[in-house]
């Protein structure tokens, strides 16, 4: 290894990078290095190829959706002043009916950029029922690993949407997102006991991370106490309650 | 890939998101997902640990925002977001107790390859990963760094706190090893 072939090596990647020339075309123009280089660079190929893969578009939109909540919950909450309440608007019974097929049918009617106002939903939003239908279509083909991933997930999106009930001062609403909540985790730990059924070695990595989530969410809530009266607070300490003895229980 | 110019607007994208613009910090999102996520999903075996590493890294990113402002050792924002994720990477092994099975999710080709061409490619991409997991420090971050990240020598070497110069002589000592542990 010489620092001929060093340099004459992270130039050839460079230079391929950015599409000006080909692994050919330059080692024909440098048959003495050839034979050691194209290896070098076929393999950095086979890496890069190896490694192609990309977040699912639910995801994407989830996540970022969650972001900005999380971003606009602490800009509320550095700024000091919560938001006037909003009067709670009425969920439609038959909307909390809808299906996954019929929210996906819709989606595919009105365009994956109508999901966006529905993933920022609250409870006692129009489309809150939707937002959580929505959620529930990634567990169409969800084994019980990923469904029980995916239920913490979703406990964690309550946890968020309690967040910024509570900034905007609609303390009403607060129960159906712990109610939400504990049902989120409930169905988390349901789906472990079937990983513990059927996948023995998946379940111990699943358990811890389900703990590990439980913990902090319960940390979360505990801080949460301060900012909120006291009919909210028993609210709230449902919710403690249901990540404590969950991840308690899982010990 | 190449880079943002160092005058990428990540800088102004950045100062916005700081003052408190939800849009800005989106921006810088919807630019960084896809190579953080392929990053990521790389190292790790479940899909959804990945999609987790991944919304922390950008949750830590938010978060210390102005460090980055003041922090005279990283101008490049992108280095400073790998090495974000790097770290949680790092910090998710370490609290890893058995190793799963490798996720039947795995990259599989095109999909409009046939079923042949997938499980070959997917044999292959499983081989090339196990390999780059038995290269040792510093080998192992160079490589995913420059070929999975797609990071520049800039990037890299100031993503792993090395000198640009170096993370070539790794670069091609850590590719020659991947090739021999390929041939073997």
């Amino acid at each position: 290894m010489s620092k001929k072939e060093i340099r004459t090596l992270a130039e050839w990647l460079d230079r391929i990078e950015r599409g000006e020339t080909t692994l050919e075309a330059l080692a024909t123009a440098r048959p003495d290095l050839a034979a050691e280089l194209e290896a070098l660079v076929e393999t950095a190929a086979a890496v890069r190829e190896a490694s192609a893969s990309a977040p699912d578009e639910a995801f994407r939109g989830q996540a970022r959706a969650r972001l900005l909540n999380r971003m606009a919950a602490r800009t509320a909450v550095k700024a000091g002043a919560p938001e006037p309440a909003v009067h709670p608007t009425a969920i439609p019974a038959l909307r909390r009916a809808f299906t996954g097929l019929a929210i996906a049918v819709t989606l595919l009617f009105l365009g994956v950029l109508a999901a966006i106002p529905m993933q920022v939903a609250l409870p006692g939003d129009g489309l809150y029922g939707g937002k959580l239908a929505l959620e529930r279509l990634q567990q169409i083909a969800a084994s019980p690993a990923e469904d029980a991933i995916l239920e913490t997930r979703f406990a964690s999106n309550r946890l968020t949407e309690i967040q910024l009930l509570i900034v905007q001062g609609r303390f009403d609403d607060v129960d159906r997102a712990v109610f939400e909540y504990e049902a989120s985790i409930e169905r988390a730990v349901l789906a472990l006991n079937a990983v513990a059924r059927t996948d023995g070695a998946q379940t111990y990595p699943i358990l811890q991370r389900i703990e590990r989530d439980l913990r902090a969410y319960s940390m979360t809530l505990n801080e949460l106490m301060a900012f909120v009266p006291g009919p909210t607070q028993r609210v709230l300490a449902r919710a403690i309650e249901a990540s404590q003895v969950w991840s308690g229980n899982s010990n | 890939m190449p880079s943002p110019p160092a005058d990428s607007p990540d800088q102004e994208t950045i100062a916005r998101a700081i003052a408190g613009e939800a849009e800005a910090f989106g921006e810088l999102y919807d630019r960084y997902l896809d190579p953080l996520y392929r990053f990521i999903r790389f190292q790790v075996t479940l899909r959804e640990d990945a999609e987790d590493l991944t919304e922390t890294v950008f949750l830590k990113a938010f978060e210390r925002l102005p460090e980055f402002r003041t922090d005279k050792r990283m101008t490049n924002f992108r280095a400073w977001i790998f090495r974000i994720a790097r770290n949680l990477v790092i910090d998710h092994y370490r609290s890893r107790k058995p190793p799963l099975p490798l996720d039947p999710e795995m990259p599989s080709g095109n999909p409009g390859d046939g079923p042949e061409f997938q499980v070959q490619f997917r044999e292959q991409s499983e081989r090339i990963g196990r390999a780059v997991e038995r290269l040792e420090e510093p080998f192992r971050p160079v490589i995913v760094m420059r070929f999975v990240a797609g990071l520049t020598y800039t990037e890299t070497a100031s993503a792993l706190g090395l000198s640009e110069n170096y993370v070539r002589v790794i670069q091609f000592r850590a590719l020659r090893k991947l090739k021999e542990m390929l041939e073997e």
